[in-house]
């Protein structure tokens, strides 16, 4: 069995099968081992209406390992990385088979965006804030594929740099109040949000938050 | 995949704080290649005597020693996860090569009508069809080759990997036909699932046969009694060794009855020769 022929095969059966929402092309005419993936976003989640893209490696040994995956549309969901677009997903690593194919692999993801599984995560912060405040999160992620994946005709389907500078509340979920508080003590803006994301927190208000982002600022 | 004759090396520069899921994955893999390289896929004959050199351990050797002398030995497979597919196919095909071309062309012809009960699991033929083809080659080639080319054979990954994935599929879609049957073993009290069961555990490549899978092989197949010799340190003088035989009678059928013996060490299955 030829390892091309197999490739070529899969990229005719996605082809003509456009019901899908599958699209699979090859990133240069002379390399069927690099391909780019390309499915909507799910309706009826915050990744609804949006555009994505996934880049696709091939091992020399595929069918038998599986295609190396991750996001070039940058994704705001507990099991991608929102810095690399690296994918925690199982089929794409121990429980890979050979009879699943790149098709199929694609339409995984797409429900990996409906049914993120947050004890699993890829993305540590995304995964807290999703457990944590689920209205917030979705807010978030709504945002991200505005910005990022082309949702409400915001971005291109292509866009790892999004059409407008976003903002950066929205875009980490972070309270646009909090965060004023601090600079009115004199703190730098983007040092606050640096701290508010990596102790995970969105918002002041409950005791001691103030004085633990205090206590990192003064670090 | 390893190329023979270069021993692949595996890049230390990374800080094991940076790693993300991809490099750890690219990582464990290159680390798997290389203790694959130092074994062949399947390997040549062994006595049983070489076994007992590998042993100091008392319980060991009295049950290797139990195993007999003469003509027994073992046939070592590389411990890639499908060491017990690859050792069952591998035999398989030896033991049918011994055999006349008619019996072979019956076996043939009876394993790939077995294709039936993928279509009636749900597979879809696009899905095993390569895999299939890749064992109906090998029948068609069979009669003419020597034991060293079929040794030679299944050292070709691409060729032992494709008719381990048509075993592998023949046994999840015997459980999937068989549901009734596999689901009081699998319920884990907490609602099990066959599908999910076969996918983690039987399609997943690599990941290594437990005695469920392989009881579902033995009953897919038809043809073949499966008998497996647990070596390992519990009481007794000799090993204990567990029969599988196919749940439906072959009696009404042609291809010939065979035997395959495993050699199970925790963790591993090599094939056994009485």
């Amino acid at each position: 069995m030829s390892r091309s022929r197999r490739i070529a095969k899969e990229m005719q059966d996605a082809q003509a099968d456009p019901q899908s929402g599958i699209r699979l092309e090859m990133v240069s005419e002379s390399d069927i081992s690099h391909l780019k993936g390309y499915f909507e976003g799910p309706p009826g989640t915050p990744y609804e209406g949006g555009h994505y893209q996934v880049d696709i490696e091939i091992p020399s040994d595929y069918p038998f390992k599986p295609p190396r995956m991750k996001f070039d549309t940058k994704v705001y969901h507990p099991n991608i990385s929102s810095q690399t677009g690296a994918i925690c997903l199982d089929i794409l690593k121990d429980t890979w088979s050979p009879v699943l194919t790149l098709k199929a692999s694609l339409i995984s993801l797409q429900s990996l965006l409906t049914s993120p599984e947050p004890s699993n995560p890829q993305d540590a912060e995304v995964a807290k804030h999703y457990m944590a405040d689920r209205r917030g999160f979705d807010n978030t992620a709504r945002y991200w594929a505005k910005v990022y994946a082309g949702a409400d005709g915001g971005a291109s389907a292509t866009a790892t740099t999004p059409a407008k500078t976003p903002d950066v509340f929205e875009l980490y979920g972070i309270d646009r109040d909090s965060v004023k508080a601090f600079e009115s003590m004199g703190f730098d803006q983007q040092r606050i949000v640096e701290v508010m994301r990596r102790i995970g927190i969105k918002k002041v208000g409950a005791d001691g938050v103030e004085d633990r982002i205090l206590e990192e600022l003064l670090k | 995949m390893v190329q023979e004759g270069e021993l692949p090396t595996i890049a230390v520069e990374h800080d094991p704080d940076q790693l993300d899921d991809l490099t750890i994955l690219r990582l464990t893999q290159e680390i798997k290649d290389v203790e694959a390289f130092k074994n062949p896929l399947v390997g040549d004959f062994k006595p049983i005597s070489v076994l007992l050199d590998e042993y100091k351990d008392a319980t060991f050797r009295s049950k290797i020693k139990a195993l007999g002398g003469g003509n027994a030995g073992y046939r070592p497979v590389r411990g890639d996860g499908n060491c017990a597919w690859r050792a069952f196919a591998f035999r398989y095909f030896e033991l049918l090569s011994n055999l006349s071309k008619e019996e072979i062309e019956a076996s043939s012809k009876f394993l790939l009508s077995r294709t039936g009960i993928l279509d009636a699991a749900g597979y879809s033929e696009t899905g095993y069809i390569d895999f299939v083809e890749e064992t109906s080659n090998l029948f068609q080639k069979l009669p003419d080759m020597t034991p060293e080319q079929l040794v030679s054979e299944f050292n070709n990954a691409e060729v032992s990997s494709a008719i381990i994935v048509h075993f592998r599929l023949l046994a999840a879609a015997y459980i999937k036909t068989h549901a009734d049957d596999y689901l009081p073993f699998i319920d884990d009290g907490e609602g099990a699932d066959i599908s999910e069961y076969c996918n983690r555990n039987i399609e997943a490549f690599s990941v290594e046969a437990d005695h469920l899978a392989l009881s579902a092989l033995v009953n897919s197949m038809t043809t073949v009694d499966l008998g497996v010799v647990y070596m390992d340190r519990s009481a007794g003088e000799e090993a204990v060794v567990h029969n599988f035989f196919p749940a439906e009678s072959t009696a009404e059928v042609d291809p010939p009855l065979l035997k395959i013996d495993l050699l199970y060490r925790p963790g591993h299955y090599d094939i056994f020769y009485k």
